[in-house]
């Protein structure tokens, strides 16, 4: 189907203050309405790119267009520039702690809204809609130092959900989450897939790649894009994912009835 | 990966007879690692500050009024406190703030506990040595010892008589009580006041938004930073057994606080990176919804009267 | 270090009250332009570090444990503006939530922990590190005095701001009205204290921290950017300024209550009394002779009666009206 290109990455080569190498040379185009997956062992590089697609922080080589315009730090700094870029974009990180700085949930979820310049009443009206489709009600006065694993992630999806980005950024969206709540994550961001929003998601979780993606790109250890396919393509192509170090020989992959591949090790 | 022999095999017994090594873990056992201690009594305050939000949820008067109200008028009793200089209005005020304490809620014997242990612990302890006369000569209540004759001891000089005296003895209980009173109204606040209102009560009152932003941000963090502090010296007591060197503790502190600021460090760059995401320009800015009610004038006026008639009282007839 | 309220009379705590409010506004501005966005999150953060490290006790050989206070680290690490700003706020969250150092007395526990010490501390190491290599000893010998300067410094503060107390503030037979020691006394004790305990645990703390930034991280040492060819002297000297500023406060130590001298100790001052005190000192003393209450004789057992009277009448009148808030607020919750 013709699909409209949200994001054109290229040639982008990015390293860590430190000198040390993070991406090596990204060609990537991400399309509307789409769900995309990173996948790719630990260190990979994967994060560093969604900060990238976030402006967070910018490559030293190579170009990044973002809804046709050009995405770099000068631009960014711009006030109106940074405002229209960043209200379209939501990114939930995969550090909750870091992510939740304000002091308590309600105040959390209404700091996006806020800063982006909405209206009073439409602030509250919005925090209190979120809060009540996430079930936070319970929680809505509490310190992030009183919430469970599983809450913080569900208050740092609220927080973004909040000023209605199109894209999500999601960073390892489902680690350290319970099987309950993992269900309930998985659902929403399907949800939300449906009624137009862009998922990108970083991860390296296979059990989860079938409902998170329609496309995967496969991350080498060398910080550079090895793979690119349907979660079908990726999860049968066993050497790839011992090459990229996800997985290694002991593992084996089962297909169930209904399509769904699935890796595990026999004790 | 090769997992070495000695790991495989379960841990070797330490014969209860070696006298060496149970002298060691003596040793260990007298010297309580020096931070361990302060480290949880800390998170103990942590989550006693918390659980006191419990009380700030409870019916009470405190509880019903506006915090910026409450936190002027805390400021304006502990300015009354530090004024008056008798000790009869000093009486009352107590009294009157344990009044306030209870019509708030507030179970006595905690705060009791909290004020009156504390207060003439510290300050007692502190002012002690006031009340003899080589420190403030004075009128002698109470001679305690005749000596020879003037002791000189470099630029000091003892006197020939050690006494209690009657005005060290009054500065002493003035400033115990004027203490317990400081420390009295600190805590009415904030036992009955949820800390993020005292927060935006502060904003309401004189601090520039900037400050509070980052007060907010601090306290949200306070725990969790005490929590990996924590862990830290956990880690390494639970590794650690027998005497360690005051030079090995001494390496060890700083290499703590190191890889603590390392961290923090990284954490503020999370934080800026959420902040920016969610579209932060450098000016803080957030949602009050408080209502000064016509309680609120009249208690501030309360609280004014009574502020007056103790000075008043203090000044004129005590 | 930390004073608490009523050791300080509030005239003292509304003067270095006073000498923090223009440190603060020229701190936020100075390092609010360097950082922008990142001020709040890393001021915040270096607030709870510094909240944290005032927290850590050190062993010292004798077996006994001394608490470090970590400002003149903040500042080697930070800069003394931005760690001026990171211990204000670590200091509010103690005096507002644990109860530790007064609420009055901020300001002046301010000026000593947050002020004096960073600035101290970050110049005398400026001065022996200068503009050496990031891995130089001569970094960690500078922390190392720094440190030790700095809390040295503080204490001195401290110290003085305690020991005026008892010249300034006192009743007429001479019971002091806040803490008690003079200044030969109090200095000489705080000296002893820091000089020997607190200066070498808080400079070898900073001297050891400094050193294992140098082995692990040196760029945790270098957070701000280079500062720059700093004018180490000016800047000491603009602080020492602000002292000589703040010392008529032990000028003027005459034995009377500062800030409530009689009119003729103002007409000594100032050469001449204001029109409007002369006037309005004559209709208080027309109003209270002598402390008493207009129309009584001030004979002993009618003044003690009137004394209890009054007493009882207002303490049963805050009483009353206390209770009545109570029930007020309960029925407004009601409603």
């Amino acid at each position: 189907m013709p699909e409209e290109a949200i994001y054109q990455l290229r040639n982008i080569t990015y390293h860590y203050p430190t000198g040390e190498k993070a991406l090596d040379d990204i060609n990537l185009t991400v399309y509307k309405g789409e769900r995309l997956v990173f996948l790719g062992a630990n260190g990979c590089g994967k994060s560093t790119l969604l900060k990238l697609i976030n402006g967070l922080i910018f490559p030293q080589q190579g170009s990044i267009f973002a809804f046709g315009e050009m995405i770099n730090e000068e631009r960014l700094s711009r006030e109106e520039i940074a405002f229209a870029f960043r209200r379209k974009i939501g990114f939930v990180f995969q550090n909750s702690e870091a992510q939740l700085f304000n002091s308590n949930v309600w105040n959390e979820i209404a700091f996006g809204p806020i800063q982006m310049g909405l209206g009073r009443e439409e602030v509250v009206r919005r925090v209190e809609e979120v809060i009540e489709m996430l079930e936070l009600g319970p929680l809505k006065n509490r310190p992030p130092f009183k919430l469970s694993g599983g809450e913080k992630k569900k208050v740092a999806l609220a927080s973004v959900l909040s000023f209605n980005p199109d894209i999500l950024l999601l960073d390892e969206p489902t680690n350290g989450l319970d099987p309950r709540t993992q269900r309930m994550l998985l659902n929403l961001i399907k949800q939300l897939n449906k009624a137009g929003k862009t998922i990108i998601s970083a991860t390296h979780n296979l059990d989860i790649l079938s409902e998170l993606s329609d496309r995967i790109i496969v991350f080498g250890e060398e910080h550079r894009l090895v793979a690119e396919g349907s979660s079908e393509e990726i999860l049968s192509d066993r050497s790839l994912l011992i090459k990229v170090n996800l997985i290694d020989e002991e593992f084996h992959s089962h297909t169930h009835g209904d399509g769904h591949r699935h890796f595990h090790v026999h004790a | 990966m090769a997992v070495p022999e000695w790991l495989l095999v379960p841990q070797e017994q330490i014969s209860p007879n070696a006298s060496i090594k149970t002298s060691f873990l003596k040793n260990r056992l007298r010297k309580v690692s020096f931070i361990d201690k302060t480290l949880e009594e800390l998170t103990t305050v942590v989550r006693d500050e918390i659980f006191s939000e419990a009380i700030a949820g409870r019916d009470g008067l405190l509880q019903k009024i506006n915090p910026a109200a409450k936190v002027v008028s805390i400021f304006i009793l502990i300015c009354v406190a530090c004024l008056i200089r008798h000790i009869i209005p000093l009486l009352i005020l107590n009294i009157w703030l344990l009044l306030l304490a209870y019509i708030s809620s507030i179970p006595l014997s905690a705060f009791i506990k909290r004020v009156w242990l504390v207060v003439p612990l510290f300050t007692g302890i502190i002012v002690f040595p006031s009340i003899f006369n080589f420190i403030q000569p004075g009128t002698p209540l109470l001679s305690l010892f005749h000596f020879s004759q003037r002791i000189h001891f470099g630029p000091w000089v003892f006197p020939s008589v050690l006494a209690i005296t009657s005005q060290g003895v009054w500065g002493a209980v003035i400033l115990i009580l004027r203490a317990g009173a400081c420390i009295s109204l600190a805590a009415l606040l904030t036992y009955t006041t949820p800390w993020q209102s005292v927060l935006k009560a502060l904003q309401k009152v004189f601090v520039p938004q900037i400050f509070v932003s980052v007060l907010e941000m601090s306290y949200r963090y306070i725990y969790l930073f005490l929590q990996s502090a924590s862990e830290i010296f956990t880690a390494r007591r639970s590794r650690s057994l027998g005497h360690t060197s005051t030079k090995e503790q001494r390496s060890f502190v700083s290499g703590a606080i190191g890889s603590l600021w390392s961290k923090a460090i990284n954490l503020s760059k999370e934080i800026h990176a959420a902040m920016i995401s969610r579209g932060y320009t450098g000016r803080p800015d957030t949602i009050t919804n408080f209502r000064i009610r016509t309680l609120d004038w009249l208690w501030i006026l309360f609280i004014v009267t009574v502020s007056a008639l103790l000075i008043g009282g203090d000044r004129i007839f005590a | 270090m930390h004073i608490p309220d009523s050791y300080l009379s509030p005239q003292t705590t509304v003067v270095m009250g006073a000498a923090m409010l223009p440190v603060w506004g020229a701190a936020v501005k100075k390092v609010k332009n360097n950082l922008t966005t990142k001020f709040v999150p890393l001021m915040a953060i270096g607030a709870v570090f510094s909240f944290v490290i005032m927290m850590f006790n050190i062993p010292i050989p004798d077996g006994t444990t001394a608490h470090a206070v970590g400002g003149g680290l903040l500042a080697i690490i930070l800069g003394p503006w931005a760690a001026c700003i990171c211990i204000s706020i670590s200091l509010a969250i103690q005096a507002l939530f644990f109860g530790d150092g007064g609420i009055l007395a901020f300001g002046a526990n301010c000026f000593n922990i947050a002020f004096i010490l960073p600035f101290f501390a970050y110049y005398t190491y400026r001065l022996i590190a200068g503009n050496s290599e990031i891995t130089s000893s001569r970094r960690w010998i500078g922390g190392l005095i720094g440190g030790y300067v700095g809390i040295n410094m503080a204490a001195l503060c401290t110290a003085v701001e305690f020991g005026v107390q008892p010249l300034l503030f006192h009743t007429a037979n001479g019971a002091p009205l806040y803490a008690p020691y003079p200044l030969g006394l109090s200095v000489p004790a705080m000296a002893f204290a820091h000089l020997l305990i607190a200066g070498p645990v808080e400079g070898i703390l900073t001297a050891l921290v400094i050193r294992h930034f140098q082995a692990s991280n040196p760029s945790l040492l270098n957070i701000m950017g280079n500062a720059g060819p700093v004018s180490v002297y000016r800047k000491l000297w603009w602080a020492l300024g602000v002292l000589i500023l703040l010392s008529p406060l032990g000028l003027l130590a005459n034995g009377t209550a500062w800030g409530e001298w009689g009119l003729d100790e103002i007409e000594k001052m100032i050469g001449f009394i204001p029109h409007g005190m002369q006037n309005f000192s004559d209709k208080w003393h027309a109003l209270m002779p002598d402390y008493g209450l207009p129309g009584l004789d001030n004979t002993l057992g009618q003044s003690a009666a009137v004394y209890v009277l009054a007493a009882i009448v207002g303490t049963a009148l805050i009483t009353g009206v206390t209770l009545l808030f109570g029930k007020l607020a309960r029925s407004k919750n009601a409603g």
